[in-house]
C-alpha cells in the first residue's frame, strides 16, 4: 500500500511534454481509475497493463488503484504512457525499488511486449529539457532516442525485462549517442550539362537561403536542377536535425533503427496535392505533417506550380513568412515547424512551348494570362532568384560536382552567420527590412544602383539587396559591391517579363 | 446452481467466523428483503458493519473481491437503510466492508477483508 511517481511523455503537436504519472495503491475494492484528462487510449491502458502483468506473471494488486496524470489540465492521448503507468504500479506495489530518475515511453502489448510509438525522439527531447537523464524505450525506438545528446537511453524488450532492469538484475541495452549521419544518396550536380545560369542561381539560392523559381519549357532541366539543391546545402544543425527527425518520426517515415536526420529534406509534392497533403492536418489529436512540414529545414519543390490548387498555394504564405504553420482543426490547434526553401518550377504557358518568340505555342493570350495569374503576386513576390532556363547547347559539358559547390556554399553561409552572430537570423534571405536599411547596406556605388531602379517595388529592391549580400559572401567580400547588386538585379529580374 | 449456493454459504460461514475472530459481534446473517440480501451484519464497538461476502473456488475468473461491483456497493447502502428501518436500530456509525473468500477444492481457504468500501 503505497505511492509512486514516474515520468512519461505525450506529444502535443510535434513537441513532447513530460507527464508525471502518480500511482496510489490503497485499501478498498479492487478497481483502477485513471484521472487527469486521459483520452480513450490512455484510459484503455488499464486493460493492457492488467493483461501484461498477468502474461509475465506479476501479481496484480487487489486494491483500489488511482492513477493521476499531471499536469492535470493537459489533455493526454495515445498509448505512450502505458509503460510509465506500468512502472508506477510496479513501484507502488513494491515489486521494484523506488526511484524517479527515468522517463518511460512505450505502448504495452497484452503479452507484455513493449511497442514503439511515433515521436519517441520528441519525448527524449522533452526529457532532456526537463533534466531527466535516463530514458527507457522499446528496443525498436532506441536508435531514435539515442540521437539526442546528453540522454542515456536504455532499451527494453518487455515488461519482465523492465522489472529485472529496475531491480538491478539485468542491464538494459544501453545505446550511445551516435553522430553517424544518415545520408541517402542525392542527385549530384555533375550530371547537369550546361545550365551555367541555372547552376549559378542554385548556388546563390543555397548560400543565402533564397527562394527560387525556374521557368522554362518542358524537359529543359527544371526538375534536374531543383533536385540538386539539397545536395549543396550544408548539414542541419543539431536542433534542426532533431526537429526534422521528430517530424519524420511522426509521419512514420523513420525506418526502424535509424538515427538523426542530418541532411536537409527534399519534398516534391505532385500538383494534384490537396491543401491537407501540402499543409498537414490533425487526426485524433495527432499531427499528420504535410509536405511543407516534412520539408522543414530543407527544400519544398513545386513542379508545375501554376497547376496547384489556389488554396494549396495560398496556404504557403504563412510558412514562408514565419517559418511555422498553425494547423487548426475541430478541438485541436498545433503550431508545427515549416521553415522551407521554396523552389517553384513552371512552364512559360500551359502548352509549354511559349518560349522565345513562341512560334509553336498553341495557347490563346487569355489562357496564358490565366496561367500566369495562378501564381499570385504575394507568393511570387517572395521569390528572390528567378531564372529563365533554356535548353543546353549541343557542346555543353558537365560542370562541377555538388561537393565543390557545397563547399563554397558552406563558406558563404559561415561568413553570413558570423556577421549575424548576435542576431536571430543566420542567412541573408532572413534579414529583416529594418536591419537591411540601417545596418546592412551595400557599398555606396551599389546603393546608387538600387536607387536607380525606378520601376521596382520597395520590397523588390530589398530582395535584391539581400541577394547582393549573398553574392558578396560567395566572393568573400565584406560588403556587396555595385557588381553584386547588378548581378542580383539580373537574378531577380529573370522571370519578371514572364510571370509577374 | 446447488453447488454454487453451497460454496456461497460456506464462504459466509468462514467470513462470519473470521469477523468474530477479529473481535466483532455478529448481529445478523442472511437478512433478506425484496431488494436483495445482506450477508453479514456485525458490530465493532459503536460501529455497525454491513459486510458483503463473495466466495470463489479459484481466481481463474478473477479475484472474488472483483466480483463486488460499484453497483453492488450502492445496493448495499439501500439495503442497509431498509434493515435499519425494519430493526429500528440506532447506529451512529455505519461501515461497509467486503470479504473475499477463496476456497479451493482441496486445501485451506484464503480470506481477504477490506474495510470501508463505500
Amino acid at each position: 500500500m503505497s505511492q509512486s511517481r514516474v515520468w512519461g511523455a505525450v506529444l502535443s503537436g510535434v513537441r513532447g511534454t513530460v507527464i508525471g504519472v502518480e500511482v496510489d495503491i490503497a485499501q478498498g475494492l479492487p478497481s483502477i481509475g485513471i484521472i487527469g484528462l486521459a483520452h480513450t487510449a490512455v484510459g484503455e491502458a488499464r486493460w493492457r497493463i492488467r493483461s501484461a502483468f498477468g502474461a509475465v506473471g506479476i501479481p496484480w494488486p487487489m486494491c483500489r488503484i488511482t492513477i493521476s496524470l499531471t499536469p492535470a489540465d493537459l489533455p493526454k492521448r495515445g498509448a505512450g504512457l502505458d509503460l510509465a503507468i506500468a512502472v508506477g504500479l510496479l513501484r507502488a506495489a513494491d515489486h521494484v525499488p523506488p526511484g524517479d530518475g527515468e522517463l518511460f515511453i512505450g505502448e504495452l502489448g497484452l503479452d507484455g511486449s513493449i511497442r514503439h510509438l511515433p515521436g519517441t525522439i520528441a519525448a527524449a527531447v522533452a526529457a532532456r529539457a526537463a533534466g531527466i537523464e535516463t530514458v527507457v524505450v522499446p528496443v525498436s525506438a532506441a536508435a531514435e532516442a539515442a540521437a539526442i545528446p546528453d540522454v542515456t537511453v536504455l532499451a527494453v524488450r518487455d515488461l519482465d525485462h523492465v522489472r529485472e532492469l529496475l531491480r538491478g538484475d539485468a542491464p538494459g541495452a544501453q545505446w550511445s549517442h551516435e553522430h553517424e549521419p544518415m545520408a541517402p544518396p542525392v542527385p549530384d550536380l555533375k550530371d547537369v550539362r550546361g545550365h551555367r545560369v541555372g547552376r549559378f542561381g542554385l548556388e546563390v539560392a543555397a548560400a543565402g537561403g533564397h527562394h527560387m523559381s525556374l521557368l522554362g519549357p518542358p524537359g529543359v532541366g527544371k526538375t534536374l536542377l531543383a533536385e540538386r539543391l539539397p545536395g549543396v546545402l550544408p548539414d542541419l544543425d543539431v536542433d534542426e536535425a532533431i526537429e526534422a527527425t521528430t517530424i519524420a518520426s511522426l509521419a512514420g517515415l523513420l525506418t526502424q533503427g535509424s538515427s538523426l536526420i542530418r541532411r536537409p529534406p527534399f519534398q516534391a509534392p505532385h500538383h494534384s496535392a490537396s491543401p491537407t497533403a501540402l499543409l498537414g492536418t490533425i487526426r485524433s489529436g495527432q499531427v499528420l505533417p504535410g509536405a511543407v512540414t516534412l520539408a522543414h529545414g530543407g527544400v519544398l519543390f513545386l513542379d508545375e506550380a501554376p497547376e496547384f490548387a489556389r488554396p494549396s498555394l495560398e496556404g504557403l504564405r504563412q510558412p514562408l513568412e514565419s517559418g511555422s504553420l498553425a494547423i487548426a482543426r475541430a478541438g485541436a490547434v498545433a503550431a508545427v515547424p515549416a521553415r522551407i526553401q521554396l523552389v517553384l518550377a513552371a512552364n512559360p504557358c500551359p502548352c509549354g512551348l511559349g518560349v522565345d518568340r513562341g512560334e509553336h505555342c498553341t495557347c490563346t493570350p487569355t489562357a496564358k494570362r490565366r496561367y500566369r495569374a495562378r501564381l499570385s503576386g504575394p507568393l511570387l513576390d517572395r521569390i528572390d532568384v528567378r531564372l529563365n532556363l533554356t535548353a543546353p547547347a549541343r557542346g555543353d559539358r558537365a560542370g562541377e560536382c555538388s561537393a565543390v559547390v557545397a563547399e563554397r556554399v558552406l563558406l558563404a553561409r559561415q561568413r553570413a552567420s558570423q556577421r549575424f552572430a548576435d542576431q536571430s537570423w543566420s542567412v541573408n534571405a532572413h534579414i529583416p527590412t529594418g536591419a537591411l536599411h540601417s545596418d546592412y547596406v551595400p557599398e555606396p556605388a551599389g546603393c546608387d544602383l538600387l536607387e536607380e531602379q525606378r520601376t521596382m517595388s520597395a520590397r523588390g529592391i530589398d530582395r535584391v539587396a539581400r541577394m547582393a549580400w549573398t553574392l558578396g559572401d560567395l566572393r568573400g567580400a565584406d560588403r556587396p559591391s555595385r557588381d553584386d547588386v547588378s548581378t542580383a538585379l539580373v537574378l531577380r529580374g529573370g522571370a519578371d517579363d514572364h510571370m509577374a | 446452481m446447488r453447488r454454487k449456493d453451497a460454496l456461497g454459504q460456506h464462504g459466509e460461514r468462514l467470513a462470519a467466523a473470521y469477523l468474530q475472530q477479529q473481535g466483532m459481534l455478529i448481529v445478523e446473517r442472511n437478512w433478506r428483503c425484496e431488494l436483495g440480501e445482506l450477508d453479514v451484519i456485525a458490530r465493532e464497538g459503536t460501529v455497525l458493519i454491513i459486510c458483503e461476502v463473495k466466495t470463489r473456488s479459484s481466481v481463474q475468473r478473477g479475484h472474488p473481491l472483483e466480483g463486488i461491483s460499484e453497483r453492488k456497493v450502492r445496493r448495499l447502502r439501500r439495503l442497509a437503510i431498509r434493515w435499519l428501518d425494519e430493526r429500528a436500530v440506532h447506529a451512529p456509525n455505519i461501515r461497509f466492508d467486503a470479504i473475499g473468500v477463496i476456497q479451493p477444492a482441496v486445501g485451506p481457504p484464503t480470506i481477504e477483508h477490506v474495510r470501508g468500501v463505500g
